[in-house]
């Protein structure tokens, strides 16, 4: 027996029980039945699995389902009730209107996001915080390579006040007198730029952070974008929970 | 159903529509076996099948309006039915091992001798009218409700109803393609059940080649 490298899918098997294949379909799939057991035992026990389902008595009815009158004044009450009757036990693909799936998938999927930048940006604004004694003489080195970048981080919005001020403060800083001023600024922008690229990663601290200049003024204006982004991500995710339990 | 019938039917939801209960009740001697019978394959137990099925035939009664003559009633009212069954499944299934548990106490055969009382008895005719031994009709009806509800919903209808894959379609409001997927996976993996179960298939139940 040749061995297959494939075999017949569980769709293209169940095809097979039905009179819904193309010509050239069924005789592709015969042609590789002739040469596979396995398939052909795997046909023919799905064969007979749904001629059980087939031959599976009818439920006998327990009782008549017909309305009784207390019933049927039930529900004309209900029926008077409701401005818009709406179909009952609707299901729960069709629970939200308008292919619902997507949107509810997306919204997650957009709140993951936001929560995951939000964390991102609060450490990265809380390394900022922390005082790095080693990295001032390589950010004064540095700073002189800061001009260039300047310009792309201008362009992620409201960083150009904040950049020639603090390329000024570089210039100013570079005999390393602020030694704790410049490593705040300097490690401020690597975290912003992999927010606005949409890394979603944490980029390791020193190398890429001198090469940036900062966009936002204060790390801690920058936890605070974090903290709202946290909770936009947070919010949408518990609204859409609720959605989906209803 | 022939055209006069489908009339006929088409009054009787226009006077549901305007709130007359007895064209509606004409409407449920027409289904309810139907609607009953998806409900059981559903669930599984008969007591619990019937209060869905009211509740799904009051439901129906109530919603009647939202019915657009465009589809076809009987899809229409299956829908109803097999999304209160998927309702009621859903609601009631913490702990699926311990409802099974029940189903199975009292049905598992232990020895192999009684492959002799759950065979076949080779009734003459056609394969598919041969009587399945309740054992095996148990067996099957645990092993439907192995399946995830979207396919349990697919096979019940097109398998055990004879619905078209259309009609399961218009039942479910997916497309075609859906539909098939779910039926084969659906087939395939009740194949599976009962296959781990095989000492409880008929003995002189032979396999078929494919013609």
């Amino acid at each position: 027996m040749a061995k297959q490298d494939r075999h017949l899918t569980t769709e293209q098997l169940s095809a097979l029980l039905e009179n819904t294949l193309s010509t050239q379909e069924r005789t592709s799939y015969k042609a590789h039945l002739q040469a596979c057991a396995q398939c052909q035992h795997t046909l023919a026990e799905l064969r007979q699995t749904v001629t059980f389902l087939h031959a599976l008595p009818e439920p006998a009815l327990p009782r008549s389902f017909v309305l009784s009158p207390a019933m049927l004044a039930e529900a004309n009450q209900q029926r008077h009730r409701t401005a818009n009757p709406v179909l009952p036990f609707p299901a729960p693909e069709t629970r939200k209107r308008n292919k619902p799936g997507y949107i509810y998938n997306t919204m997650r999927f957009v709140s993951t996001i936001a929560a995951l930048l939000g964390i991102v940006i609060l450490v990265a604004s809380l390394f900022s915080v922390l005082p790095r004694a080693g990295s001032s003489t390589t950010a004064s080195s540095s700073s002189a390579g800061s001009s260039a970048p300047m310009a792309s981080p201008n362009n992620k919005g409201q960083a150009l006040p904040s950049s020639t001020n603090n390329a000024t403060h570089d210039n100013g800083s570079t005999p390393s007198v602020a030694g704790g001023q410049t490593p705040h600024i300097a490690q401020t922008p690597p975290s912003v730029s992999s927010a606005h690229t949409n890394d979603g990663q944490t980029q390791p601290s020193s190398p890429a952070m001198q090469t940036l200049v900062p966009n936002l003024n204060t790390p801690s204006g920058f936890a605070l974008l974090g903290i709202i982004l946290l909770a936009f991500g947070i919010l949408g995710l518990l609204v859409l929970r609720r959605f989906k339990h209803q | 159903m022939s055209k006069p019938a489908h009339n006929d039917e088409e009054q009787l939801i226009i006077r549901s529509q305007r709130g007359d209960g007895n064209a509606f009740n004409q409407l449920v001697l027409h289904y309810q076996q139907t609607l009953y019978s998806v409900v059981f394959r559903m669930i599984g137990d008969p007591d619990i099948a019937a209060d869905v099925t009211q509740d799904a035939l009051i439901a129906a009664y109530r919603g009647i309006q939202s019915y657009r003559g465009g589809s076809s009633f009987r899809a229409w009212l299956l829908r109803i039915g097999s999304n209160a069954a998927c309702d009621h499944w859903r609601r009631t299934q913490r702990h699926p091992a311990e409802s099974l548990e029940a189903l199975t106490e009292e049905e598992e055969p232990r020895a192999p001798e009684l492959l002799s009382a759950l065979a076949d008895t080779g009734l003459a005719g056609n394969p598919e009218e041969r009587l399945l031994t309740l054992e095996l009709q148990q067996l099957i009806q645990q092993g439907l409700q192995q399946l995830p509800l979207d396919q349990r919903v697919a096979v019940v209808l097109c398998d055990i109803q004879g619905l078209s894959y259309e009609e399961v379609a218009e039942t479910t409001q997916t497309s075609l393609g859906t539909v098939r997927s779910r039926i084969a996976r659906g087939r395939m993996r009740l194949r599976n059940y009962l296959y781990r179960h095989k000492e409880l298939l008929p003995r002189n139940y032979r396999l078929t080649k494919e013609e």
